[in-house]
């Protein structure tokens, strides 16, 4: 058997690492163009608007524009289901919902219909999007900073997820088309940050 | 007993006044129908009329109907992979492409030219069957109406005059593939023979 040299001793294993992850990253399919997706605002009493931000990029995606402009113009601050909700169904807004269920079947659903799902994350205290998910990975989309998709490994995503309320929401109506024929698997090692 | 059941009907139906999904779509088989233009466009108001009206509304309903104007935010997410405005794209569930017009190629029959390209697709079979499910139609004061949210797969289209050139490459197809394989088990049979 040929010895490999100390070089290739050092590049193989990372390259192999690389494959892997390549292989094991789920696609983005909730892949909103980055000037659709709402950054985080301060509402009138100065907290952050998360929820809304999160809401408004997937009214964005799932076609109803005008929906998202109304939240991004009327509604602001913290927000837990106890307001969501209850406007939503003032407005006739069609969604689904799940709080305190460890519901994983529901982010499953969400991606499985490419309509994606804000989810609560850090103990109840953010919301951002959830784009993508398989057996190993989660794709998070935050609206404290939008310009990547964060990769969080799926069991510590779930895991901050269950210390969340395991609440997650999202919009019901039509799920932008999937670009054709685009390459949607990122390279791991530049984007597999963690969300804290 | 009887009484029961218009009981639950009642609750049903107040049930489903609200706008909280209940039952989840399982809608992931669903083709796309993009209409991408500028809203001031005729040609796009004109296609986007069409599909509102006869089979291609019928179509419209079994599929994710998206028009899309220049002006939506997501037009960024087309605007990339598009030749022009207006722009009718087809999709079959994982995206790929089934039909697409732009400008003038928008035939005048937009019905038939989907459907026969969907017939092209089909011979290749790589798609489920339909399974038309429950239609609710609730209403946002602000969006159009959307589209019912069902469960329905690939949609029930065809053409309605018979693509027959693509039948005919079929055809000659198996029948040039049998004929290969015959003469080919001929030359094998004398082979062996001579052997």
């Amino acid at each position: 058997m040929t010895s490999l040299t100390p070089v290739w001793r050092l590049i193989i294993p990372q390259l192999a690492f690389i494959v892997c992850a390549a292989v094991t990253l789920p696609s983005v399919v909730v892949d909103v163009p980055v000037p659709a997706r709402q950054t985080n605002w301060r509402g009138s009493r100065g907290q952050g608007s998360c929820v809304w931000a999160s809401l408004v990029t997937l009214f964005r995606w799932q076609n109803r524009p005008v929906t998202a402009a109304w939240i991004r113009q009327n509604c602001g601050d913290g927000a837990s289901p106890s307001d969501v909700e209850p406007l939503f169904e003032r407005l006739g807004i069609r969604y689904a919902t799940t709080y305190g269920k460890k519901d994983v079947n529901f982010l499953n659903w969400s991606i499985r219909t490419h309509r994606g799902c804000a989810v609560g994350v850090n103990n109840y205290a953010h919301m951002v999007c959830l784009v993508a998910l398989n057996d190993n990975y989660a794709g998070i989309l935050d609206n404290n900073s939008v310009g990547q998709v964060i990769w969080i490994p799926r069991e510590q995503f779930l895991a901050d997820w269950f210390k969340s309320h395991s609440w997650a929401v999202t919009p019901v109506y039509t799920p932008s088309a999937p670009a054709p024929s685009e390459a949607k698997r990122v390279q791991p090692l530049l984007t597999c940050n963690t969300h804290q | 007993m009887r009484y029961f059941f218009f009981l639950v009907l009642l609750c049903s139906t107040c049930y489903g006044a609200e706008e909280r999904v209940l039952k989840l779509p399982e809608d992931s088989d669903k083709w796309y129908i993009s209409v991408i233009g500028d809203a001031n466009d005729p040609q796009y108001q004109s296609i986007i009329q069409q599909f509102h009206e006869g089979k291609l509304a019928e179509l419209r309903k079994q599929c994710h109907y998206l028009p899309v104007t220049t002006d939506n935010p997501m037009f960024e997410h087309y605007k990339p992979s598009i030749k022009g405005t207006p722009t009718v794209r087809v999709q079959d569930a994982v995206g790929r492409v089934i039909f697409e017009a732009t400008r003038k190629q928008v035939p005048a029959d937009l019905y038939n030219a989907i459907a026969n390209a969907a017939q092209r697709h089909r011979i290749f079979p790589l798609r489920p069957q339909p399974n038309p499910g429950p239609q609710p139609n609730p209403v946002t004061p602000d969006d159009p109406a959307p589209d019912p949210v069902d469960d329905g797969g690939t949609p029930d289209i065809a053409p309605t005059d018979p693509d027959w050139g693509v039948g005919l490459c079929v055809f000659l197809l198996v029948v040039g593939t049998v004929l290969g394989l015959v003469s080919a088990r001929r030359n094998q049979s004398t082979s062996l023979k001579q052997g």
